[in-house]
């Protein structure tokens, strides 16, 4: 597959191909504007290019670039479509091109509608509502099998999934949440503050994780709720996060353009938000799925091994019953039983392990350029666009 | 009996408990392998006070005759049957059968239907008594059974309780051998008995000797009494409940073979044996002499104590025991037992050896009755399905355990502290559901079928025994469906109305949560059942399943919950006395479930009650000195 095939971006988008003279044109095909009503302008310019610059290596323009200004201002709908643009559909294409993200994406979605449409569609899971140890994919009543109390083990996938996504996301938003704060504070303002956060981060990640786990999931009064556990398996892991993220911020505080805006007098604040972590953003998503994954992989484990509390079902839960209620590792009768939860916590990981793959080409601004329709891309970007 | 003292008691089964819960938390790897049945066992043996009393024991199971002879005692046991029933402490839902299994594969055994399989445990009697040899040619010179702690860590001195080796079932012996099916008591380490008014008198089995050499003597037998009633065992409560310091004076080896226990008040022979049969004869004054010593000079409380705590930190790992298979070794995977030649029941053993090897989990032990690679297991839970793929010649016996998973009531939590809320629970949970998933398509659990103390599901002991000519006042709660208007109209009467599909009150919904150890698998099943009966009721019921530690070792323990689940009923114990007590005036009863000690009910017997308000205490402590 060429690399211009995996982007997806030739003849997709108006423009791409286009030289300097073109792009005011590309920009401002009629279409874009029709909605207003309004004349395309001579020179449309776009958002991007909203203080002067036409495009990032303006440099051929006739206009100086501290003399541009803008011929044309840009209406709120106009500025909205442009956001949508860039951030989503921009986004959105870009996943839709690459088959490991279009396959993260399909599977986290399939499984959102899972905890939601299919709570509805799917009956709830109670005793006795078949034969005991029904075997997969034997009767279209129960198309996962049974346990061996007669409960559906399709009902109880899907009952299971609103909570293993809360878990999930719980954890994920913690350890990123956290780590990012940490890091980016930390690097950013250095001296004290930066040792003493450190500190505290070191002395985290020495901890070790899983049994401070299973002593904070007996000590506290958790009683099984989805958000605290997320947390608590992550209790630690937002720490290594920090540390690398802190040292991503030191080769970024010194940038020119950081420099800029504390010159400006541009509050801390705003400084990392609106220039640093634009930057880590990457990163920072990788880490999301990444953790993510882990919170699913704990939670099972801590959960086949009967050390966390429970309310209702889950899928650790459900393999945990499997082996020790029949015996699932070694009986024929009662394998499906372990299978399926097993086999929809695979599919869940593999899908977050393609999304975050595919989450790395959607920071990478270059490839967002080609895919939003708003932003003309750079004449020279199939020289520098390289495998990424 | 004096409650101080049962205070006392109980307060070390909780300790003992509490202690076997941290042991499972010592490996995750044990936690996680333990089945239901794996804890529920670790629970039992825990709970045996006194050492190995309640473990494994036997009591006297008086059925019709018997019963109707003794008509006071009846009289009383109906009456706290009946205020069990009308007032729910607790919700008996289950009573549980143990599923015992021996070889037949170069074994000879007796059948499943055999009434000599019908002991605690057959394992333990049947190489005992010959009814266990090895098969003319066989080529197996071992019995082999399993055990769930690791051998070289085992340790045999019943006081310490942490890591008791199973090898102790064939390296001592029991005071006494009860049988299940006959309900007769037999003569064994003590081979014979008398209970007089005020005294208890026990005659040394003779020619019994300890693995050095040594003959089993009385003051061996006295240690072992004294040191069970130091310890807290529930024999105290008849011999010194008031000063623990005159047991020194009360138990009494008056010869070489004969030991007299003073008894403070008339005793119910039935309690007295049920208590003294399934001990098992380990104090050896070579090796426990100076701790009897140590405790019987203790001038204080506080001498008393660091005395006993000298002795429950002790450990023997390599005992001198005086049953018929004496201790060789024990490395990570087994112990290595080997016959004792000088035994009086040697005869009847034609193997050389036994082994019990390590397996911490239930899988491991399915997989090994599976493979023939044990020759049997004395009791252990087994799903129908791995049942399915034992070869023909493992036999499965069932022997009642007298025993089963309940549900606790908290006295001090809203809305279960309401009679007419528990009572709607009990009519909504559908028991014979719950029993059936809850054994996993075996028979090994059955339903309770008059929610009243009383075990006995498996036979007519109940109806046509304790409870004959009374049981129409009884009510049954349905065991087989969800009587959902009785309980409807309970709860309208308790200020609740149903609003969308919820009974609520006051705008407050109805809320039920169950807590429970999710290492008992085979409860957590039994609660799915419960909570889907309830939640389809109306009942925002919800399962709280909590690590096994957590559960007894907190939240169960310091009474934090407000439906909690636990045996309803006395380990192993037929007689009711057990039950009543354990259900009114066990530790448990006064510090989780907070009981009070004053119930309403409707009365059954005239004679036994002054009027609605009743001490059920003190009918069971009544019932404990009753005429027989």
């Amino acid at each position: 597959m060429s690399r211009t095939d995996r982007d997806g971006d030739s003849g997709e988008t108006p423009g791409s191909e286009a030289d300097f003279e073109a792009v005011g044109d590309a920009l401002g095909t009629p279409e874009q504007f029709t909605d207003e009503g309004r004349d395309p302008g001579p020179a449309p310019i776009s958002g991007h290019a909203r203080n002067g610059r036409v495009a990032a290596d303006g440099g051929s323009s006739s206009v100086s670039e501290f003399q541009q200004m803008a011929d044309v201002s840009m209406t709120d709908a106009e500025r909205r479509r442009q956001w949508i643009d860039e951030k989503l559909l921009a986004p959105a294409r870009i996943v839709w091109s690459d088959w490991r993200a279009r396959t993260g994406v399909l599977v986290v979605v399939s499984y959102v509608l899972m905890a939601t449409v299919g709570l509805a569609i799917v009956t709830e899971p109670s005793p006795n509502q078949g034969g005991y140890l029904v075997g997969a994919f034997r009767t279209l009543e129960y198309p996962l099998g049974t346990t061996a109390s007669g409960v559906s083990l399709l009902s109880q996938t899907v009952y299971a999934t609103p909570s293993m996504l809360t878990m999930i996301a719980s954890g994920a938003v913690f350890t990123v949440c956290l780590g990012t704060a940490f890091g980016t504070i930390a690097g950013y303002k250095g001296g004290t503050v930066d040792r003493v956060l450190m500190i505290v981060t070191d002395i985290m990640m020495t901890i070790p994780g899983l049994p401070l786990t299973i002593v904070l999931a007996s000590a506290l009064q958790i009683d099984g709720n989805p958000v605290i556990i997320g947390i608590l398996i992550t209790i630690n892991a937002w720490a290594g996060l920090a540390r690398a993220i802190r040292s991503q911020v030191l080769t970024l505080r010194d940038a020119e353009y950081v420099e800029a805006s504390r010159i400006m007098g541009m509050e801390t604040s705003t400084i990392i938000s609106g220039d640093i972590i634009p930057n880590l953003m990457p990163y920072i998503t990788m880490n999301f799925v990444q953790q993510a994954r882990a919170v699913i992989f704990g939670s099972v484990g801590l959960y086949f091994l009967g050390v966390l509390p429970y309310t209702s079902v889950n899928w650790g839960v459900m393999m945990n019953a499997a082996v020790n209620r029949a015996g699932a590792t070694s009986s024929p009768a009662a394998f499906h039983w372990l299978l399926v939860p097993m086999v929809t916590i695979i599919i869940l990981a593999l899908g977050l392990t393609l999304l975050a793959q595919g989450a790395d080409r959607i920071f990478n601004p270059r490839v967002r350029a080609r895919h939003a329709e708003t932003v003309a891309s750079d004449g020279d970007d199939d020289a520098t666009t390289g495998e990424i | 009996m004096a409650n101080n003292h049962t205070d006392h008691e109980h307060q070390s089964i909780l300790s003992r408990r509490r202690f076997v819960s941290g042991v499972s938390l010592a490996g995750i790897a044990g936690l996680a392998g333990c089945g239901g049945q794996q804890a529920e066992q670790t629970a039992t043996e825990a709970s045996g006070d006194g050492g190995d009393e309640t473990d494994a024991s036997d009591t006297d199971t008086e059925t019709e005759t018997e019963v109707q002879a003794t008509s006071e005692a009846q009289r009383k046991i109906q009456e706290l049957a009946y205020i069990t029933n009308q007032t729910l402490p607790v919700l008996p839902v289950m009573e549980k059968l143990a599923q015992s299994f021996q070889s037949t594969d170069d074994w000879n055994v007796p059948g499943t239907d055999s009434d000599a399989v019908q002991t605690y445990w057959p394992t333990e009697w049947l190489p005992r008594e010959g009814q266990w040899t090895a098969t003319d040619g066989s080529d197996d010179d071992r019995l082999t059974f399993a055990q769930w702690a690791v051998p070289q860590d085992s340790q045999y001195n019943p006081w310490n309780g942490q890591n008791y080796g199973e090898a102790r079932r064939l390296m001592f012996d029991r005071f006494m051998k009860y049988n299940l099916a006959t309900q007769e008591y037999t003569g064994y380490a003590i081979q014979d008995w008398e209970v007089g008014e005020e005294t208890v008198s026990l005659t040394v089995r003779e020619g019994l000797t300890w693995h050095n050499g040594d003959a089993v003597t009385a003051t061996d037998v006295a240690n072992q009494v004294k040191l069970d009633i130091y310890n807290g065992g529930s024999l105290g409560n008849f011999v010194a409940p008031e000063d623990v310091g005159a047991v020194s004076d009360r138990v009494t080896a008056v010869d070489e073979s004969t030991v007299e226990i003073t008894l403070v008040e008339p005793a119910s022979e039935t309690i007295l044996l049920a208590y003294l049969q399934p001990k098992r004869l380990t104090a050896h004054d070579d090796s426990y002499g100076e701790f009897v010593t140590a405790l019987d000079e203790a001038a204080d409380e506080d001498e008393r104590a660091s005395a006993l705590s000298d002795l429950t930190n002790d450990t023997t790992p390599e005992p001198v025991g005086c049953g018929p298979f004496q201790f060789e070794d024990a490395d990570s995977q087994r112990t290595l037992l080997s016959k004792y030649e000088d035994h009086p029941d040697a005869d009847n053993i034609n193997v050389p050896e036994a082994e019990y090897l390590y397996k911490p989990q239930n899988q491991g032990r399915w997989n090994s009755l599976i493979n023939n690679e044990t020759d049997g297991s004395a009791t252990l839970f087994m799903p129908q399905n791995r049942l399915n793929q034992l070869p023909d010649s493992m036999q499965v016996s069932l022997i009642p355990r007298h025993w089963g998973m309940g549900l606790m009531f908290n006295f001090e939590e809203a809305p279960v502290d309401d009679v007419r809320v528990r009572k709607a629970i009990a009519h909504v949970v559908n028991r014979e559901n719950a029993a059936l998933n809850s054994g996993a398509g075996t028979e090994s659990k059955l339903p309770v079928t008059y929610p009243s103390g009383l075990t006995g599901e498996f036979n007519d002991q109940i109806e046509g025994g304790w409870l004959d000519g009374v049981v129409d006042e009884f009510e049954t709660y349905g065991p087989g469906e969800s009587q959902t208007e009785a309980a409807a109209s309970l709860l309208r009467d308790a200020g609740y109305e149903k609003q969308n599909g919820t009974w609520q009150k006051d705008g407050e919904p109805l809320e039920l949560p169950i807590k429970g150890p999710s290492g008992f698998s085979d409860w957590v099943t039994g609660v799915e059942t419960i909570v889907s009966n309830l939640t389809d009721f109306g009942i925002e019921a919800e399962s709280v399943m909590l690590d096994n530690s957590t559960y007894w070792g907190s939240d169960y323990s310091n009474g934090d919950f407000v439906v909690g689940l636990q045996g309803w009923a006395s380990y192993d114990h037929s007689y009711p006395y057990f039950h009543f007590d354990w259900i009114f005036n066990s530790w448990d009863a006064k510090n989780a479930w907070n009981l009070p000690s004053e119930f309403e009910s409707p009365i059954l017997h005239e004679e036994e009650r002054d009027g609605e308000t009743v001490t059920p205490v003190d009918i069971v402590d009544e019932l404990s000195t009753a005429n027989q």
